[in-house]
C-alpha cells in the first residue's frame, strides 16, 4: 500500500491545508512572494500535517483548528529546511534550486525567518497555552539538536547515547509534536495525547535510524546524494558505531575527515557493510518500532488509529 | 529600582539565556542593544507596567532583536562553521522568545511580536532590491529599527511611543551608516525635526539624554 492511500480520507483537509498554506506566505513583496512559493512547490510529503490530523481524530476534530496547527508545523518545517541549505551550502532540495542558490545566504536567512514568524501568527490562533509550550520547547530543542550536530561532526568517541539524543531532536520530536498537538487541540483527555507523543516519538527515532541505514545501503539514485555521505560529512550514525567495535575497521572510520577523497571513503563503506552492523542498526530501529506499536495498542480504536499503524509498519520497512 | 538596575538585569538575563559554551567558541559574543532596553524599558514605565512584566517583555523583545541581528551576520567572509553556529545560534535566540512567552501564557505578545518579525524580514528583503528609491529604502529602514518596539508600544497601549520609536532608531541606523547622500543627510534633519515636535511628551531624562549625541 502505497503511503498517501494509507490517509485517503484526509485528503480533502489535506488540500485546503496546502491551499492555506499558499494564502498564509502570500504577501506584498513579489520577491518573497516567489521565493516561498518557490519552496511550496518543491512539495513534499507533508508528513507533519498528516499526524497533526490523525491526533485530532482522538478528540473533538474541528477543521479550522487543525488546519492552523497542521500550517504552523508545516511552516516551521520550511523554515528550517531553508536554514539548512544555507547551513549545508546545499544548491538543491528536491531537483529544485535551493532559495540560497538562487538568491543568496542572505535572503534565504530573512525568507526562513519571514516563515518561522507566519508559522507563529497561524499558531497563535490557537488559545491553548499547552499547545504553545509544547511547539515552543519543541523549536528549542530541535535547534539545540542542530547545533548539537555540529559540535560531534567528526566525533568517533561518541556513545550511543549520545547519538540517540542527537537523532531526537533533530527528528523524533517534531514527529512526536505533531502527534500530540493535534490530540491538545482536539481536547483529546492528557493521557491520550502522551501516548500520541510517545507513538511520533518512537516512530520518529526508527525513521531517523531506517534513514541512517539506508545512507549506506542505497543506491546513488535512490539517495540522492552518494551513499555513505552521512559520514563523509562527519554525522557518526548508528551502522558507524556499531561496526567501531570492530578494532581494525574502527582504526579506519576514526581518520575520515574533511579531506578523505571519495576512493578512501568507498574502501571505509565496504567495511562497514562487511560487519553486522547494518543488521545491528535494524534491530534496535525495530525496537523502536515495536514500542511505537505497542503505545498504540493502549489507544483507542478509530480509523486514524489504523492509518498511524499502517504508517508506522510502511516507515519501519520503506527501502528508501 | 531604577532604569539603569532594570537595563543590567535585563542585560544579565540575556547573557544567561543566549550562553551555550559550543556557540560561544565560534561565534562573536553577541551585541546587546542598550539603546533599546532603555527606550523600551521608558516607554513600559510611562505605560505604568508592572516592572516585572517590564523585564519580562523587554527580555522577550530583546531576544528576538538578538536573533534577527545574529542572521544578518551571515557572510561569505564566514568559516563554514562559524557560519553554520550563526544560523543556529539566530533560530535558537528566535526559539527562546517564543518558549519564554509561551510560558507565561501570553500568545498576545508572541501574535505581535510574530506580526513584527514578519514586516521586518519583508522589509529586509525589499531593502535588498535595487529598484528602491530614496524614501522607499528609509521606510524599509525605519520598519527594520523600530517594528519589535511599535508592536510592544501597541500591546501596552502605548502607540505614541511607536512613532517615535520609528523616527528615533531610523536616525541612529542612518547616522550609524555614515550618511554621505545628500537623500541621507535630508533624511536626518527630517527625523530631527519630527523628533523636536514628539519627544515634548513624558519621556525619561535618561532617554533623552542617551539620544541627544543624535539630535544635536
Amino acid at each position: 500500500m502505497k503511503l498517501k492511500a494509507m490517509y485517503s480520507f484526509l485528503n480533502g483537509d489535506l488540500n485546503q491545508i496546502e491551499e492555506q498554506l499558499k494564502m498564509t506566505v502570500q504577501t506584498s513583496d513579489p520577491l518573497v512572494n516567489e521565493a516561498s512559493l518557490h519552496l511550496l512547490e518543491a512539495g513534499g510529503k507533508r508528513i507533519r500535517p498528516v499526524f497533526v490530523l490523525l491526533g485530532g481524530q482522538f478528540g473533538t476534530y474541528h477543521f479550522e483548528k487543525m488546519k492552523r496547527v497542521a500550517v504552523a508545523l508545516e511552516l516551521i518545517h520550511m523554515a528550517s529546511l531553508v536554514h539548512d541549505d544555507v547551513i549545508d551550502g546545499a544548491m538543491l532540495r528536491r531537483g529544485k534550486e535551493t532559495i540560497q542558490a538562487k538568491w543568496g545566504d542572505q535572503f534565504a536567512m530573512y525568507v526562513g525567518d519571514y516563515l518561522f514568524a507566519r508559522a507563529l501568527e497561524q499558531m497563535c490562533e490557537i488559545d491553548d497555552p499547552v499547545a504553545h509550550h509544547i511547539l515552543a520547547k519543541t523549536i528549542v530543542e530541535v535547534c539545540r539538536g542542530e547545533i548539537g550536530q555540529i559540535s560531534d561532526k567528526y566525533r568517533f568517541d561518541q556513545n550511543l547515547r549520545r547519538y540517540l539524543q542527537r537523532i531526537k531532536r533533530k527528528t523524533a520530536l517534531l514527529i512526536a509534536a505533531s502527534c500530540q498537538l493535534g490530540a491538545v487541540v482536539a481536547g483529546a483527555p492528557e493521557a491520550v495525547h502522551k501516548k500520541l507523543y510517545w507513538f511520533g516519538y518512537y516512530v520518529g527515532m526508527s525513521f531517523q535510524i531506517t534513514d541512517d541505514i539506508l545512507d549506506f545501503i542505497g543506491t546513488e539514485k535512490q539517495l540522492g546524494k552518494p551513499a555513505g555521505s552521512d559520514l563523509s560529512q562527519g554525522n557518526v550514525t548508528l551502522p558507524v558505531l556499531y561496526a567501531m567495535k570492530e578494532q581494525t575497521l574502527k582504526e579506519q572510520i576514526i581518520k575520515v575527515n574533511e579531506r578523505t577523497t571519495s576512493h578512501e571513503m568507498e574502501h571505509v563503506i565496504d567495511g562497514i557493510k562487511r560487519t553486522n552492523a547494518i543488521e545491528k542498526s535494524y534491530e534496535l530501529g525495530d525496537r523502536y518500532l515495536q514500542k511505537a506499536l505497542h503505545t498504540l495498542q493502549k489507544l483507542p480504536r478509530n480509523r486514524a488509529w489504523t492509518a498511524l499503524y499502517n504508517i508506522a509498519k510502511y516507515i519501519g520497512k520503506r527501502k528508501y | 529600582m531604577d532604569m539603569q538596575q532594570q537595563m543590567e538585569q535585563v542585560r544579565t538575563r540575556i547573557q544567561r539565556a543566549i550562553a551555550h559554551s559550543y556557540v560561544d567558541r565560534y561565534i562573536q559574543p553577541r551585541i546587546i542593544d542598550e539603546d533599546r532596553i532603555l527606550f523600551a524599558l521608558s516607554m513600559l514605565r510611562s505605560a505604568q507596567v508592572d516592572a516585572n512584566i517590564a523585564l519580562d517583555y523587554v527580555f522577550a523583545m530583546m531576544l528576538i532583536q538578538l536573533a534577527l541581528d545574529t542572521h544578518d551576520e551571515i557572510d561569505e567572509q564566514q568559516t563554514i562553521q562559524q557560519r553554520q553556529l550563526t544560523v543556529l545560534a539566530g533560530d535558537l535566540y528566535s526559539g527562546l522568545y517564543y518558549e519564554f512567552l509561551a510560558r507565561r501564557h501570553d500568545i498576545s505578545l508572541i501574535r505581535r511580536f510574530a506580526e513584527a518579525i514578519k514586516e521586518i524580514n519583508i522589509q529586509k528583503i525589499r531593502l535588498q532590491q535595487l529598484s528602491l528609491d530614496d524614501l522607499e529604502r528609509f521606510h524599509c529602514i525605519g520598519v527594520i529599527e523600530s517594528a519589535l518596539l511599535c508592536k510592544l508600544a501597541e500591546h501596552v497601549h502605548a502607540d505614541e511611543w511607536g512613532e517615535l520609536a520609528y523616527h528615533l532608531f531610523s536616525l541612529k541606523r542612518v547616522h550609524r551608516d555614515g550618511a554621505k547622500s545628500k537623500a541621507s543627510i535630508d533624511y536626518i534633519d527630517y527625523c530631527k525635526r519630527k523628533l523636536q515636535d514628539l519627544l515634548p511628551f513624558h519621556i525619561d531624562e535618561e532617554v533623552k539624554e542617551r539620544f541627544s549625541h543624535l539630535l544635536a
